[in-house]
């Protein structure tokens, strides 16, 4: 299982955006985490899912292509 | 926006009572906007009671119906160094964006839609031309936002007409409550920021040296241009370091108008519907540069066999493009007129006659098997690619030409002799019929001084036909002709040699469309015979103001060359 964590801005339509990624790459995302940041419009979002590390790679720079998230990282 | 247009703006949008509508206005006059294609509605009411206000600055195009706003836009943007605006109201008015949201994704256009949402209050509950359009554009757009603030207006816009255009471009929606439109600011924005701004320059000297020495010492490479060479402006780049370097260019089909069709080393179109040369010779190089072009399948054909003898340099502005379907030894991430700039220093002056004289062998048994048959008819109907040659041959200024989806497109691809930067104009990754008649309206007032030719096919035609009361209202003065064969050709053509020729659903009772395009009050022509073709097209050409050229074209014509689905590109099929 890998786990991507992302810090996006909130904002209506963006999950659909970051789904969407997963998606056209076949990649079925096991659990969402979703943490809203105080003080802030930003959140914290964590995929779970199985993929090879080329692959999560790969994932990880299509979802930082998106304007509204601002950093993201593999965590394991 | 300069000091005297700040000074001439109507003074109340300068108060600090500016409603939402208005800071969007004024955003689009701070954006160098000049021209909006769109349709009013409910929620967008506000919006157009400001334009009222700024008519002076800023002209409407009253489109029949949002999908050609869009289109117009894209025209709009594709002929000329500006991102295309649409306004659009919400719900069905949003709804009908979305095919020319897709297609500006897919063919990177810098599109800004403004549409209108119903009151913040009412999102959610379903009210009166309500729609969830977020969503539904998110992953068709480079950017989508909702206002609700009037406060957030001037910085979500200016950060719009940035990202739209900024790297690869695409379009961007931004959606206002018609609540957020009404209100007034409590903050006047100053200052033009770009606080995202990012810079796409991912690669070292080194690489450039790399690059420069592998083509040095390269017997045989191949050159592929793309769309991106006309969106960075380099198209003079690319000439001068062909010509020091003396590498073929094959273009891909919006390559097309980004080298000229008529010099030495340019060696033919790419692709399903390509020439043959370059085709089959791509898998003969031993070094492909691929600028600005995203290895469509349309381009490679079947991957496993593609080009896997070649070392591959593919220089992007988007660094995802990089290895996505074509392994690449060298990825330049970064401006293509740049990266040429810097290539042709670096590169040697060289001499490849050999390698081109395999171009213009294989080019010649095309000539003799393709063209010279479906270009030069001596009976029988006539053919696409006879009236596409001849229209060429009459025209002698430049000109932006535009082409439909389907078998004309591929005709007008591989036969009219473009001769302008930016002079080609298609939906080329999405592939949408209907769209060439509002995208020419788009290029025309983008160059009211030019030459707008679009060609469509009668499928086509009548997917945005209502346009053509747009282009009576403002009498733009386009040239239509229509390659009229009552089929919808490229399927029946894919029917017939895929499906047993079972055609199904491809045949089209017509009706006629010189009477349909004269009621319009647009100037309209109609032959069918060989001996008249001249003349007429002369006419057609000559007439002042819109003209419309409906041309009876053979039925039952194939578009050759033609890689079959799953084929590799060196086996592309002459008949």
């Amino acid at each position: 299982m890998k786990t991507l964590q992302l810090t996006i801005s909130n904002h209506i339509g963006i999950l659909e955006k970051l789904s969407m990624v997963f998606t056209r790459n076949r990649v079925n995302v096991e659990i969402v985490e979703l943490y809203p940041l105080e003080e802030s419009d930003e959140s914290r979002i964590v995929f779970h899912f199985d993929a090879e590390e080329a692959l999560t790679q790969r994932l990880l720079a299509q979802l930082l292509r998106i304007v509204e998230v601002k950093s993201g990282q593999v965590i394991n | 926006m300069d000091a005297h247009q700040q000074d001439a703006l109507p003074t109340s949008h300068n108060l600090p009572n500016t409603t939402g509508a208005d800071a969007i206005l004024q955003s689009l006059l701070r954006n160098q906007v000049t021209h909006v294609f769109g349709y009013p509605g409910g929620a967008i009411m506000p919006v157009y009671d400001s334009l009222y206000d700024f008519s002076e600055h800023i002209t409407h195009y009253l489109t029949r119906h949002e999908q050609g706003a869009i289109h117009a836009a894209e025209g709009y943007a594709r002929s000329c160094e500006k991102p295309g605006v649409v306004f659009a109201t919400s719900g069905p008015g949003a709804t009908n964006l979305i095919t020319g949201l897709a297609d500006a994704q897919m063919d990177s256009v810098p599109v800004v839609c403004i549409v209108g949402q119903v009151a913040a209050k009412l999102l959610g509950t379903d009210a009166f031309q309500e729609t969830n359009f977020m969503s539904v554009c998110a992953p068709i757009t480079k950017w989508s936002y909702q206002v609700t603030n009037p406060d957030e207006v001037a910085e979500v816009m200016d950060r719009a007409f940035y990202l739209a255009s900024e790297g690869r471009p695409g379009p961007v929606v931004i959606e206002i409550t018609k609540d957020a439109q009404l209100a007034h600011q409590n903050v006047l924005h100053t200052s033009h920021e770009q606080s995202h701004q990012r810079v796409v320059r991912q690669y070292t000297p080194d690489t450039l040296q790399a690059v420069a020495q592998l083509l040095n010492q390269s017997k045989q490479p191949l050159l592929l241009c793309g769309n991106g060479v006309s969106i960075s402006g380099a198209e003079d780049a690319l000439l001068r370091f062909v010509e020091k370097s003396q590498i073929p260019v094959a273009c891909t089909l919006h390559g097309l108008s980004a080298f000229p069709k008529k010099h030495e080393l340019y060696v033919g179109m790419l692709g399903m519907h390509g020439n043959v040369a370059p085709n089959v010779l791509t898998n003969q190089a031993d070094v492909l540069v691929a600028v600005g072009m995203r290895f469509d399948d349309r381009v490679t054909g079947n991957l496993n066999q593609y080009a896997k003898q070649a070392t591959i340099v593919h220089i992007d502005i988007d660094s995802l493009e990089i290895g996505k379907l074509v392994h690449a030894t060298y990825g330049v991430v970064g401006d293509a007129k740049e990266i040429l700039e810097e290539l042709t220093i670096l590169v040697e002056q060289s001499s490849r006659q050999e390698w081109l004289q395999r171009f213009r062998e294989i080019d010649q048994k095309e000539e003799i098997k393709v063209r010279k048959a479906c270009c030069f008819p001596e009976s029988g109907d006539l053919t696409m690619p006879e009236v596409i040659t001849l229209i060429g041959k009459q025209i002698e200024e430049e000109a932006i030409v535009l082409a439909d989806v389907g078998q004309h497109q591929m005709m007008v691809a591989r036969y009219f002799p473009f001769n302008r930067k930016k002079g080609f104009i298609s939906s080329g990754g999405l592939g949408t019929m209907g769209f060439a008649l509002p995208a020419a309206i788009g290029a025309q007032i983008a160059n009211p001084g030019t030459l707008v030719v679009s060609f469509s096919g009668d499928g086509g035609y009548q997917m945005t036909i209502q346009e053509l009361a747009t282009i009576r209202q403002y009498q733009l003065p386009l040239k239509i002709v229509v390659l009229n064969n009552n089929f919808l050709g490229m399927v029946r053509q894919w029917q017939e040699l895929f499906h047993g020729k079972r055609y199904s659903f491809v045949e089209l009772d017509n009706p006629d469309l010189t009477k349909v395009t004269a009621a319009f009050d647009i100037p309209s022509f109609i032959v069918s015979e060989r001996t008249e073709l001249l003349s007429t097209v002369n006419d057609w050409l000559n007439t002042s103001g819109p003209a419309f050229l409906n041309v009876i074209v053979k039925n039952e014509e194939n578009v050759f060359p033609m890689m079959p689905t799953g084929a590799a590109v060196h086996e592309i099929r002459m008949e």
